[in-house]
């Protein structure tokens, strides 16, 4: 158990870059330090859709945040809050926007809902607890903030449309 | 004889300043987006390129097969999937 302070203290020395990068992106967002939740509305690229993505920082840099999609509106879970997903380009990647038990789900290093301990896609990677130690050629990386709010938006950049 | 360089800002979503670096132009994407990922302090380990705009740069490209203009600012990010 990470306390509070521990984790506000880790998020807020991550905030002045991240928050560059969300200045540049034009994303609007709040870091709530009661409940421990970072929010941003991005949109998205191909039906301007405002997109409502919620990161629980709760524990936060013990294990990674756990990153999702929910309604713009209510804050409520929707799989129309999803941005359906599409491989990067050149065979840079796949989506990081994936199904499982038809549920969409940020699949990614760093994101708490891919791991086993969280019944996550991935009961391979072990325990969220070794998320820094996570990598190989053809894993995404993001260790910080800024760096995946950077990613979510390079996949983001792909999808067509949002999902039914 | 040394290849030109080229000089390039980069943005990282770690901190709220560019770095600027000057680069062969025969420089791969994929060397100079490590070098850059080092200095922002990143962790080591990841796959990291350059985006121009919202297009993501071929890291296999050279700095100069990507057409990346002296003085040209691009962001970092790191590719790959959840695979």
């Amino acid at each position: 158990m990470v306390p509070a302070n521990v984790t506000i203290a880790c998020v807020e020395a991550e905030l002045a870059g991240a928050e560059a990068w969300l200045v540049r992106h034009v994303v609007s967002h709040k870091f709530d330090r009661e409940s421990l939740v970072f929010e941003a509305v991005m949109t998205h690229p191909a039906t301007g859709k405002a997109l409502r993505l919620v990161g629980d920082m709760n524990g936060y840099k013990a294990v990674p945040p756990a990153w999702t999609f929910v309604d713009h509106d209510t804050n409520e879970p929707r799989q129309s809050a999803w941005p359906k997903g599409e491989p990067l380009p050149e065979n840079a990647g796949s989506s990081i926007f994936i199904l499982h038990r038809k549920q969409s789900v940020v699949c990614a290093p760093f994101n708490r809902l891919a791991y086993k301990d969280a019944n996550g896609v991935h009961a391979n990677w072990g325990n969220s607890s070794g998320w820094l130690q996570l990598q190989g050629p053809k894993h995404v990386k993001a260790t910080t903030i800024g760096e995946m709010l950077a990613v979510i938006d390079l996949h983001l950049l792909q999808s067509k449309e949002c999902m039914k | 004889m040394a290849p030109p360089t080229t000089t390039i800002s980069v943005l990282s979503p770690n901190e709220v300043e560019p770095k600027t670096f000057t680069w062969p132009i025969t420089m791969k994407i994929e060397d100079a987006a490590k070098e850059a990922a080092a200095a922002f302090g990143y962790a080591p380990g990841g796959n990291p390129t350059f985006k121009l705009g919202n297009e993501i740069i071929n890291r296999n490209k050279t700095l100069a097969g990507a057409h990346l203009k002296d003085g040209g600012t691009v962001e970092l990010v790191d590719i790959g999937g959840g695979v």
